[in-house]
């Protein structure tokens, strides 16, 4: 399985999640540059957290017009893994991959540490390594992660299972129903908040996050 | 475009006095210097090179007593970042930098701008920066002007950190009347880069091109570097046009095409330099000046979003995310290729020339010719005047305070609240602390750790510093700032290498001022000596002062440690139930200037004890090796609050708690802040091989339990506190403290 994980000018968690994929997990991935035009190739997509164009503006919004996007979609629409975290995220939903918005955090200000989230989906391609209603802790970094959506919305991401993550004990942001990450309707595309790729190591204090790309790989080949 | 005075109108009318520059300092410029009277530009350039912020002249002659080589050291003062040998051909990069007066007028800006250039010192020497660090002084949080001016403080350095992508890992933040007028923001950077991109700031080769990269260049921060060099009152309090505004995502963009051209370029390159202090006048004055080389600059060229700019506003701007280039002739278009891959302008805006003069041209015009050296090296250097304040005598004959206490665990609650020692949790929450996926150890560690990727080692790295106990003895105060910054860098397992500083004071044309200044510089250097840490970068910030009150002399000393095996980190949390507890350092009656004193009696008096640095160096090498040895299981300095607080500290986050016999201290003794000491435990397994090596250096007092209470058998008292209730003291101090009470 090839991975590509996308640069946009101003990611800066592209480096942790090429280095989950490559040192820790010894998967096949590449960095590819916003300026792409094609992923093919490529068997999955990631999208990495960061500022992708400063985000002074909506967090991704100009991402979504970046060059490399309408490959994404292509993938998205082939039923391929594609996966965005933090930023990653909030530009699947931007792009329209994922429903619902991303707003400023309730408490107004940038927020880093290590929240529990409950596993509420473990059938999905990215979560299959996980128990069902399992409890990890993972790390949280970011300024706009209040997941907000219709409740029309909210009550079909519900009923068709495309509620992966959400916070178990505090809730950091704000989210509606405390949802920290959503699938697609289909479950090939996931958007999360927390970072999985800053939890792959126990030199660094945690290692719940390494599933999520073992289960990615495991299944690689398998159709959603 | 005319010149807004004429040379004689200059002399005349002596607008420069309001750029800092002295009327003798101008006399000996066009009597000496230039054997004529400089114009206009000429006259703005002096001044804001002749500033003490660029041009140190007042703190030099201290600045020289400074150790600043050993065999590791591969650059020291003098380029944009110190340099040091971290083996396998990589060295680690870092300096300090304050940005006080920038944020004391607007916070957030400050200290986002702050960052800002310290991150370009560490990549204009070809080193990615891989951590930042910060030492906040606030005044006390009384009024919400504090509060707010605390809030976007913090805000400013975690927008331009977290969206460049660079985990802030360690810090800190006290709290004291002495800064209400004039906050300190320093802000310190950590780099990691092969030996062989080293760059330097320089300028040869005649016909060699002069790149302006980056942002383009408005009309921010002009003066900055004057206005940081003179005393705050409130008649100058908005001078809101000397501040600069931050982009952090240029930031990155010029970065990321930096790094691009040194790392793989490296032979199109000459020299790089930030355009900082002072923008394009210091930065192209000081490479030619390192070149022995002539320069000439078409001001006309320069990238402008500003229209009608006069050449004094665009050598003098100090627009943010700026770098200058001096490039081989032939390869300018490759330059510029490499950065409109960034969207960023690179720009040819002159030539490296033959002889030893500065020469620009605007509109057409020539607007500036004098000799090169007479802006870098021939600043008029005077002696200062010092003289020991009548305080530091008066203390001598004060009766000594002695605090009576007599119920230590309440004491203890009362310190964990105190604004200085209460969990800053509230404020590093706001920092991205993981990005990169390198940090080891983070906020509320000794020291923040952050491991080598390819290799098995890490960087440990601090910041410290304590003006009250340099304000009452600059020079034992100096000893204990490194003093603190060593001992936080023993504990988490690593060897110390090197330090950088930011030396923050008030108005040095005081000679009390200028005393303290001296002293406290002999004091850092004769620690820095004992501990073989030299001084491989740094920066001065006088003048900090409001409405003539100067803040307490306050040296922040930036401290950086060498992990060979990261197998060999230790934790500042004590973990493990059974675990021997025991003191590194013995334990005086030293209340003036510590957090025990200024709670209880408002203020800080009395006179410092001598510190014994060898011997703190020597039990520090000592415990050292028995980390190496995997005998200690956790360490923790002890500072402000005294033993008290670093032992609730080492238990919060934790299950356990501790059960310890201190007989040989008094309750009043628990929150003595000695000099130099660390809490350690160690496996019972080991306690032999542990007593041989520290020997008389350390004490057994007792163990590690598995209750979660803090249990201490004092001379004259009994502590016995539970330890989730301490925390919550200590955790929601700050938060509570930081709520606008208006």
């Amino acid at each position: 399985m090839k991975i590509a994980v996308v640069v946009f000018p101003g990611s800066n968690c592209d480096v942790d999640l090429y280095e989950a994929l490559h040192s820790v997990c010894h998967a096949d991935v590449e960095y590819v540059s916003h300026r792409a035009t094609s992923l093919a190739g490529f068997d999955a997509v990631m999208l990495p957290g960061g500022f992708s164009y400063g985000d002074y503006l909506r967090s991704g919004a100009i991402a979504r017009f970046a060059n490399v996007m309408p490959a994404v979609v292509k993938m998205a629409q082939e039923g391929k893994p594609v996966f965005g975290t933090c930023n990653g995220f909030q530009i699947l939903t931007e792009a329209g991959l994922l429903p619902g918005a991303l707003k400023h955090n309730d408490s107004q200000r940038f927020v880093c540490k290590t929240v529990a989230l409950e596993v509420v989906n473990n059938h999905t391609r990215f979560t299959s390594k996980y128990q069902e209603h399992e409890r990890i802790q993972l790390p949280i970094a970011h300024a706009d992660g209040c997941y907000v959506a219709s409740e029309a919305t909210l009550n079909q991401l519900e009923e068709h299972h495309q509620v992966v993550f959400r916070y178990a004990d505090e809730n950091p942001n704000g989210s509606l129903r405390n949802i920290a990450g959503i699938t697609n309707e289909r479950g090939n595309v996931l958007g999360m908040m927390p970072h999985p790729e800053r939890a792959v190591e126990s030199l660094l204090g945690n290692t719940d996050g390494l599933r999520v790309f073992q289960s990615l790989l495991a299944n690689g080949s398998v159709k959603a | 475009m005319k010149q807004a005075m004429t040379p004689e109108e200059i002399k005349e009318r002596r607008p420069y006095l309001d750029w800092s520059l002295t009327e003798k300092e101008y006399n000996y410029i066009a009597d000496k210097l230039l054997g004529r009277l400089p114009n206009f530009t000429e006259t703005g350039l002096f001044a804001a090179m002749w500033s003490e912020h660029c041009s140190y002249k007042k703190s030099k002659p201290v600045l020289r007593l400074f150790p600043n080589k050993n065999a590791r050291v591969l650059q020291g003062p003098g380029e944009g970042a110190g340099v040091v040998d971290i083996d396998d051909g990589q060295a680690v990069v870092f300096k300090a930098e304050s940005h006080n007066h920038p944020t004391t007028v607007e916070p957030y800006q400050g200290a986002a701008t702050g960052v800002g250039g310290i991150l370009r010192d560490i990549f204009s020497m070809g080193a990615r920066p891989i951590a930042s660090l910060d030492s906040l002084h606030f005044g006390e949080l009384t009024d919400a002007t504090m509060q707010r001016k605390v809030a976007n403080t913090v805000k400013g350095i975690g927008d331009y950190g977290n969206c460049m992508g660079i985990p802030t890992v360690a810090g800190e933040t006290t709290f004291d009347p002495c800064y209400q007028g004039n906050l300190l923001c320093n802000a310190m950077s950590v780099g990691l880069m092969e030996q062989q991109d080293l760059q330097s700031g320089v300028a040869t080769g005649v016909g060699n091109a002069v790149m302006y990269v980056g942002a383009k260049t408005g009309r921010d921060g002009i003066h900055g570097a004057t206005f940081a060099s003179a005393d705050f009152s409130d008649e100058n309090a908005t001078q809101r046009s000397a501040v600069q505004v931050g982009d952090p995502f240029m930031e990155k963009l010029l970065m990321e095409a930096c790094l691009e051209l040194i790392h793989q370029h490296a032979d199109w390159l000459v020299g790089i330099q930030d355009m900082g202090a002072a923008g394009i006048v210091s930065s192209s004055a000081e490479m030619a000046a390192e070149g022995h080389s002539g320069m000439e600059l078409n001001l006309d060229l320069v990238p402008q979003r500003e229209t009608e700019m006069s050449a004094y506003e665009i050598m003098l701007s100090e627009s943010q995310e700026r770098m200058l280039l001096c490039v081989r002739r032939g390869h300018e278009a490759d330059v510029q290729a490499i950065f409109k891959r960034y969207d960023l302008d690179a720009v040819t805006i002159g030539r490296v020339t033959d002889g030893h003069d500065y020469v620009l041209y605007h509109d057409g015009e020539k607007v500036c010719d004098i000799p090169v050296a007479s802006l870098t090296d021939d600043v008029l250097e005077e002696p200062s005047a010092e003289r020991e304040p009548a305080r530091i005598k008066a203390a001598q004959q004060a009766p000594v305070w002695q605090p009576v206490i007599d119920n230590p665990g309440q004491m203890l609650r009362r310190l964990l609240a105190q604004s200085t020692i209460a969990s800053d949790e509230v404020l590093t929450q706001q920092y991205d602390t993981q990005v990169r996926t390198s940090t080891v150890a983070g906020p509320g560690s000794d020291a923040g750790i952050i491991r080598i990727r390819g290799y098995h080692k890490g960087l440990a790295m601090t910041t410290d510093g304590n003006g009250r106990f340099v304000y009452l003895d600059p020079e034992i105060g100096g000893q204990m700032a490194v003093t603190e910054a060593f001992t936080n860098i023993i504990a988490s397992g690593a060897e110390p290498l090197a330090i950088t500083d930011c030396l923050n004071y008030g108005d040095p044309n005081d000679p009390e001022i200028f005393w303290e200044l001296h002293h406290s510089v002999q004091g850092m250097a004769t620690a820095c000596r004992v501990f073989d840490t030299p001084v491989i970068s740094g920066n001065v910030s006088l003048y900090n002062e409001n409405n003539g009150q100067a803040i307490y002399p306050t040296p922040m000393v930036g401290m950086v440690g060498l992990i060979k095996n990261l197998d060999h980190v230790i934790p500042s949390f004590a973990t493990h139930a059974g675990d021997l507890v025991y003191l590194i350092g013995t334990t005086g009656d030293d209340y003036a200037g510590s957090e025990l004193q200024k709670m209880l009696t408002g203020t800080i008096a009395g006179q410092l004890s001598p510190i014994n640095l060898a011997k703190i160096r020597d039990a520090g090498h000592r415990l050292h090796e028995e980390m190496v040895n995997g005998h200690v299981s956790a360490a923790h300095d002890v500072s402000e609050g005294g033993l008290g607080v670093a032992l609730a500290e080492m238990l919060f986050d934790a299950a356990t708690g501790m059960n310890l016999n201190l007989r040989h201290l008094t309750a009043a003794q628990l929150f003595s802040e000695t000099a130099g000491r660390l809490i350690v435990t160690v496996p019972a397994a080991y306690q032999a091989a542990f007593t041989v090596t520290l020997g008389d250096d350390a004490r057994l007092v007792g163990q590690v339990t598995n209750t979660h209470w803090l249990e201490l058998h004092l001379q004259d008292a009994e502590l016995n506190e539970n330890l989730a209730e301490l925390a919550q003291q200590y955790k929601e101090a700050l938060p509570c403290q930081l709520k606008s009470k208006d």
